[in-house]
């Protein structure tokens, strides 16, 4: 579905932040990326948005493809409702769907709290909002920037399970940033390590997804998963 | 406690006033009594009202313009930074400059027969400045993330201004006006003790007058007036801030 080719990115051209990276991500898929910092992973998701073009190689989807992007920082307008943040998107491509609003509130379980502000919000629901904003438009591709770094682990693992649902219900795909081992290795189906602005590993984890989440978190697969990753991450500083 | 506190103080403050300049002796064509400026305010209200509301005028109108040019100039400097670079150092220099200085060069090009004009010049000269600063910095901080969420769903310039930039450089704005509101209210003091009798209407003529004749108590009138409309135009303004903050606090 989305094929990377020889993709180069460098500012100005003089340092490449990526170089040479081939990547492809079959349509449903959830796909991590992991490595140290400054590696270029945040830069390959905002190319793969279009929001940076890449200096050499080329990107490629079949079919349609619209992407949403979800930020480590919630990144919500304080001056505007909940349900005006959500209908952003709608509103920036003259596409107002009420009940896409609705749909999108209720999918991240924040539906009654269209007419509060964000400074009224926990640092978990304005998360939610910002993922809603994210689905309103029903991308075929979902990005996510470390966007649960911020959060306190409890609150993490029901965030966690929240992308997984919405992307099962959404047949998304998935692309997201992390540094945590754990949540690469629960969430993803592919986990691509990075080095230097290239792929350096691939781990599959291949949890079996009917067990329930706490199962999945303490199964074998999971164990050997994050095994997998960490020997390949090993001597890195993630 | 905001409102009883600096009430208090003021309380306090008269009493000793009064007190003081009794006990002293000193003649009122030095420090006037508070009681005898309260006496001469009563007589002489609605002279000093009318003279502040011409100064009042004065203020609003270049208060306005300096709003419409600063932001103009502010938006200019967010769409090229060439503009900026080039535009930005008069601006400086504008504001460096004492407007004590200008404003009889102001008064002479002008003319004195457009004195009303030449007043909203200087005080304009004066307001401008915070406001254009304020106002860039305000389009400057735009949060990142969003301005990349406007170029993902393909915004126009006008959306991008209208639903990010205006609402996020709103408490800049706001916080600028306040300040220049009270500058703009000098640049008119200033503009009409510059113009002299050429400004008569206005209440720094009345204070001039009064301090030529010696009725200092007059004058502490005219410029409690001053002082209160001075108040007034920054309260307005933080009452405005206030209400965007709550808004986006709610």
């Amino acid at each position: 579905m989305l094929n990377l080719l020889n993709v180069g990115f460098s500012y100005d051209n003089t340092v490449d932040i990526l170089s040479d990276l081939c990547l492809s991500v079959e349509e449903g898929e959830v796909v991590a990326l992991l490595g140290p910092s400054g590696c270029g992973k945040s830069t390959l998701l905002r190319l793969i948005s279009g929001l940076l073009e890449p200096s050499t190689g080329s990107i490629s989807y079949d079919g349609k493809c619209d992407t949403a992007f979800v930020f480590q920082e919630p990144s919500l307008m304080p001056w505007a409702t909940v349900e005006r943040n959500v209908k952003l998107p709608l509103k920036l491509k003259n596409n107002i769907d009420n009940q896409q609003v609705v749909d999108a509130l209720e999918a991240v379980e924040l539906a009654g709290f269209e007419k509060r502000f964000p400074e009224a919000l926990s640092g978990g629901q304005k998360m939610r909002v910002s993922i809603a904003r994210a689905l309103v438009a029903q991308p075929d591709i979902l990005l996510l920037d470390e966007p649960f770094a911020a959060l306190d682990e409890i609150l993490r693992f029901q965030m966690n399970n929240l992308i997984l649902n919405l992307q099962v219900k959404n047949k998304l795909t998935v692309l997201f940033v992390t540094h945590s081992i754990y949540e690469a290795a629960y969430l993803a189906d592919k986990v691509f390590i990075m080095k230097d602005g290239m792929i350096s590993g691939e781990v599959t984890p291949q949890l079996d997804r009917s067990l329930k989440p706490d199962e999945q978190r303490t199964s074998i697969e999971f164990m050997n998963a994050a095994k997998q990753i960490a020997e390949l991450l090993a001597g890195e500083v993630v | 406690m905001r409102v009883v506190l600096p009430i208090s103080a003021l309380i306090v403050l008269l009493g000793f006033w009064e007190w003081y300049v009794a006990y002293a002796g000193i003649p009122k064509f030095v420090l006037p009594a508070p009681s005898l400026i309260y006496a001469s305010l009563v007589s002489n209200l609605s002279d000093l009202l009318w003279a502040g509301l011409s100064t009042l005028e004065v203020t609003l109108k270049a208060l306005f313009a300096a709003a419409i040019s600063g932001i103009l100039f502010a938006l200019l400097f967010s769409v090229s930074r060439r503009f900026e670079m080039t535009v930005y150092p008069f601006a400086v220099i504008l504001q460096v400059t004492p407007i004590i200085a200008i404003a009889p060069l102001v008064i002479i090009w002008v003319g004195i027969d457009n004195v009303d004009l030449a007043q909203v010049i200087i005080a304009w000269l004066v307001a401008f400045f915070p406001i254009l600063a304020n106002m860039s910095a305000g389009l400057k901080s735009v949060d990142q993330n969003l301005q990349d969420i406007f170029t993902l769903y393909g915004a126009n310039r006008w959306q991008r201004f209208w639903l990010l930039l205006w609402p996020s450089s709103m408490p800049y704005l706001l916080a600028s006006l306040k300040v220049s509101g009270g500058l703009a209210l000098i640049g008119g003091v200033v503009a009409e003790f510059v113009a002299g009798s050429g400004a008569s209407a206005g209440l720094a003529w009345r204070i001039i007058e009064a301090g030529n004749r010696l009725n200092i108590e007059k004058m502490f009138a005219g410029l409690l007036i001053l002082a209160l409309m001075g108040m007034a135009i920054f309260y307005f303004f933080a009452f405005l801030e206030n209400l965007w903050l709550k808004r986006s606090k709610a």
